[in-house]
């Protein structure tokens, strides 16, 4: 057992800190007002009280766990965290603490890392309660004995000082982390901060610093609004997982914390966002697009196009904002994540070489435009046109490139050349369309076939899925699909959108389209869910022409329909049966761009 | 002065030797077991049937229209024998995963004792074939139950006191312990604690506290014998609907209280055994999850 013989002393020292009142607050008169002064004693007094910091332990685990904690992404080995929590642990035990807790320490040291947890409650009640017990005696009676304070300081001391750094060990190696993971909580923003940037360790150095000096109560004053910049709120928990007697692992603490942290996206740290928008009229509009542009950021800086020198990191960007701000607008449906490429096309220039003005001395004129293309699943066929506007005038152009091409499976860029079919002069609107035929989109949806159940085994049910998928059961309400032009969305059930189907009751299909690009869905080919062995008179159909007045929509909505019947193994299975279905859509899509260019000079 | 700076340097160099032990031990033993203590009294503690798969089965990766094979290992650690059990997969997704047989029956299972100490263990064989990923997706993560029924008992002993003699200041029997704990009988469902009643009428009730301890659920728990000594004791669980004998548990609360009377049949004080055999279903669930990849 390592004890101090010292009495504890956390309370800070009066005869240094009237010294550092003396020499940090000098009497007016002596400062003599002189601004320049004052700057270059601050910054003497800051240096000074620096240095003289550093002989205290508080200070010293400030320091290296603050640094620990900015190299934490190259630490996310087990045994390498679980050394650094040691030492840090045993520093604050037998430095901070001054071996108040030490027995407790040890004991929780040998019991968790030494012998990998007794994972049964049964046994820490009635092994690691009893030794504990014994060491708060043993300590108490030490202190007493000795004369170097009563009985309950000793035994006090040894469970308050003891739980500190086993609490702070715990929550650095990644508690909050698993218990968000284990419990199923759905993280705030204000939580997500908390497990991404607190630095337990460096904290605790930094409330239990001995000193008092300008420099300490400095970084302890930024301590403090650090934690209230980035602790808001708490965790709302949707607690619904059962209580594990099992004590957790460090591997599966530090998994936990490995796993949540690749789920978020990297911010940057909220305090450098607050202190940046300081002076800004919009303050919190300002935080808010600061924390918003640094996801995209990360987002870009992890995309494989950009690292690959395939999208610029500045179009990267332009593509995410987009995204986001698509995503507000979707109404139904989700976008599968894990369909990286969908089928994208955009008619764009090369605004280095696209000729805005032509000067008819130099030629006549002839447009460069291209067509850029990610095709993932089948060759496409696109018609492609051009026209010269100007008011009500339009004067045909002539794709020389070719006005019927096919484009093959990948990515890839497509030149395409206009040239106005006749004489131009002035300034006009260049407008290319490309229609491409047969473009086909598939979506999928999940639903839980639970049976014959009561209300009660329904929830049960619900709570079981939930926690093996991991997720809220809302998530699989909608279908989802890639990220094309047009996508199909549909849902069954009762309301459609409700993922588990009781009984064996009829049940209801939803269905809509979305235009999710930028031009005119011209034509639905075919459209079919693909629901076998179910009965329902709406699954398919095909050659549906839409209004030219409503190609543009972004919604278009189908008329559904009830499923009277569905396959016999469905209807009561004895757990739940967890179901993919699948949908396809072909259909004919207008993309169109314009660009102004003006033509001058002769005419004839 | 200079005896505080050298009892601070002693204290330096023992905290640095005691960490750098400790960080060896860290170092050296990561995830390396101790020898285990032989003990012969198997029937102690919280002890249960483990479920797991066996590494590589299923593999980390599945590749789509591929065949994979799932294992899972049923290992009883408990001291009991361990009949009816079932193990199902539950909750994949036959458009990405399909699984036969979908559920496999194990079992009897012997349980640890000085003939068997390693306990019995079953290996039970899914064979899994994997269809195409959506579209051009990345992945597809099925995640699935591994659920596990069987039924098991578990016994409890121990001596107890029989003292009717509730105001002879002056007995010289033995006392009666008014409250007893117990960590477990080697079952994951454990008789925690037991209290003594005796009343002057004669009689001596015992109070039975039993708990769910393990990592799965009890859904049925049963008496099936109860002596105090030779002599049957009449016990009813607390809570019991029909079958005073039989309690069925509800799926957060894993407790139950039973309660057993008998008169006595003389008025001296003795120590005698108090035997007590429980049969119940257990239901475990394991969270897993197969990836299909590209």
């Amino acid at each position: 057992m390592v004890a101090s013989p010292e009495r504890v002393t956390l309370e800070k020292e009066p005869v240094k800190r009237e010294q550092a009142t003396e020499k940090y607050f000098p009497t007016f008169s002596k400062a003599g007002g002189a601004v320049k002064g004052a700057v270059v004693g601050a910054a003497a007094t800051a240096g000074s009280s620096a240095v003289d910091a550093v002989k205290d332990p508080g200070f010293i685990l400030f320091i290296v766990g603050l640094l620990t904690f900015i190299f934490n992404e190259y630490l996310n080995n087990t045994a390498i965290a679980v050394l650094i929590g040691t030492v840090f642990m045993f520093f604050s035990a037998f430095f901070i603490f001054k071996g108040k807790g030490m027995a407790v320490t040890v004991i929780f040291w040998v019991w968790y890392v030494f012998f990998g947890g007794v994972t049964d409650i049964e046994g820490i009640k009635y092994v690691i309660i009893p030794i504990v017990l014994v060491g708060m005696v043993v300590h108490g009676l030490t202190k007493s004995i000795s004369k170097q304070g009563t009985f309950g300081e000793g035994a006090m001391g040894e469970l308050l000082y003891g739980a500190i750094p086993i609490m702070v060990f715990f929550l650095d190696l990644g508690l909050l982390n698993w218990l968000a993971q284990e419990f199923n909580v759905t993280l705030s923003t204000s939580s997500q901060n908390i497990l991404l940037f607190t630095p337990w360790w460096a904290l605790l150095g930094l409330f239990t610093t001995q000193r008092e000096n300008t420099f300490i109560t400095i970084a302890r004053m930024v301590g403090v609004v650090y934690i209230f910049s980035i602790v808001l709120l708490g965790v709302v928990p949707e607690a619904y997982g059962t209580y594990k007697s099992a004590i957790p692992t460090p591997e599966e603490f530090l998994a936990a914390k490995q796993e949540i942290s690749e789920q978020l996206p990297a911010r940057e740290n909220p305090l450098i966002s607050q202190i940046a928008c300081i002076g800004d009229a919009d303050y919190e509009s300002c935080i808010q697009q600061r924390q918003e542009e640094s996801e995209l950021r990360s987002l870009c800086k992890k995309n494989e196009e950009v690292q690959k020198g395939v999208l610029t990191f500045d179009d990267c960007l332009t593509e995410e904002k987009k995204k986001k701000e698509e995503a507000k607008y979707l109404v139904g449906g989700v976008i599968d994540p894990t369909i990286k490429l969908p089928t994208k096309f955009k008619l764009e220039i090369d605004r280095e070489f696209f000729p805005f003005k032509t000067y008819l001395e130099f030629s006549s004129p002839e447009y460069p435009i291209t067509l850029k293309y990610e095709n993932t699943r089948a060759p496409v066929k696109a018609d492609l046109s051009c026209a010269f506007v100007k008011g009500s005038e339009e004067l045909p152009g002539k794709i020389t490139s070719g006005e019927n091409i096919t484009l093959p499976v990948g990515s890839g860029t497509e030149g395409i050349t206009c040239v106005p079919e006749g004489t131009l002069k002035g300034k006009y609107e260049l407008r290319v369309t490309a229609f491409f035929k047969d473009l086909e989109t598939a979506t999928h949806l999940t639903r839980f076939f639970v049976g014959e159940k009561d209300s009660q085994e329904v929830v049960e049910i619900q709570k079981a899925i939930e926690k093996t998928e991991s997720r809220d059961l809302a998530y699989f309400s909608t279908s989802q699909f890639p990220a094309d032009l047009a996508r199909f969305n549909f849902g069954f059930g009762s309301p459609p959108k409700n993922p588990l189907i009781v009984g064996g009751k009829p049940v209801q299909l939803g269905m809509s389209i979305l235009n999710s690009g930028e031009g005119k869905l011209w034509e639905i080919k075919s459209y079919g869910v693909i629901l076998e062995g179910f009965n329902a008179p709406c699954l398919s159909k095909s050659n549906i022409k839409i209004p030219s007045d409503e190609q543009s929509n972004k919604q278009i909505i189908i008329p559904g329909c009830q499923i009277m019947d569905y396959p016999g193994e469905l209807k009561n299975p004895e757990e739940y049966l967890k179901r993919t279905f699948e949908a396809r859509m072909v259909y004919d899509y207008q993309l169109e761009n314009k660009f102004a260019v003006e033509i001058v000079g002769k005419t004839g | 002065m200079i005896e505080k700076s050298q009892k601070k340097r002693v204290q330096k160099k023992i905290f640095c030797l005691v960490l750098l032990a400790m960080a060896s031990f860290v170092l050296a033993g990561c995830g390396a077991g101790g020898p285990q203590d032989i003990s012969y009294n198997f029937k102690q503690g919280i002890k249960e049937v483990t479920f797991s798969f066996l590494e590589n089965a299923p593999p980390k990766q599945v590749y789509p229209s591929s065949n994979f094979k799932m294992i899972a290992a049923v290992d009883n650690q408990a001291a009991y024998d361990v009949t009816n059990g079932v193990v199902k997969i539950v909750g994949l997704d036959a458009r990405y995963f399909y699984v036969t047989p979908e559920e496999q029956e194990f079992g009897p299972l012997l349980g640890k004792s000085i003939l068997s100490p390693a306990g019995d263990k079953v290996f039970l064989e899914f064979d899994g074939f994997s269809q195409a990923l959506f579209e051009n997706a990345e992945e597809y993560v099925g995640n699935f139950l591994l659920k596990a029924t069987y039924h098991s008992t578990m016994d409890f002993a121990d001596t107890v006191c029989i003292n009717p003699t509730l105001y002879d200041v002056y007995s010289a029997g033995c006392k009666v312990q008014a409250s007893k704990a117990y960590s477990g009988q080697g079952a994951p469902v454990a008789v925690t604690k037991l209290e003594e009643v005796v009343s002057p009428d004669a009689a001596v009730e015992f109070r039975i506290f039993l708990r769910n301890s393990g990592r799965g659920k009890v859904s049925t728990l049963t008496l099936n014998n109860a002596r105090l000594g030779g002599k049957e004791l009449e016990c009813e669980f607390q809570r019991a609907v029909e079958n005073k004998k039989s309690l069925i548990l509800n799926q957060k609360m894993q407790e139950a209280a039973l309660i057993c009377k008998t008169l006595l049949d003389s008025q001296n004080s003795y120590e005698t055994t108090l035997s007590l055999g429980f049969s119940y279903k257990y239901e475990v669930e394991q969270r897993h999850s197969l990836r299909l990849v590209k």
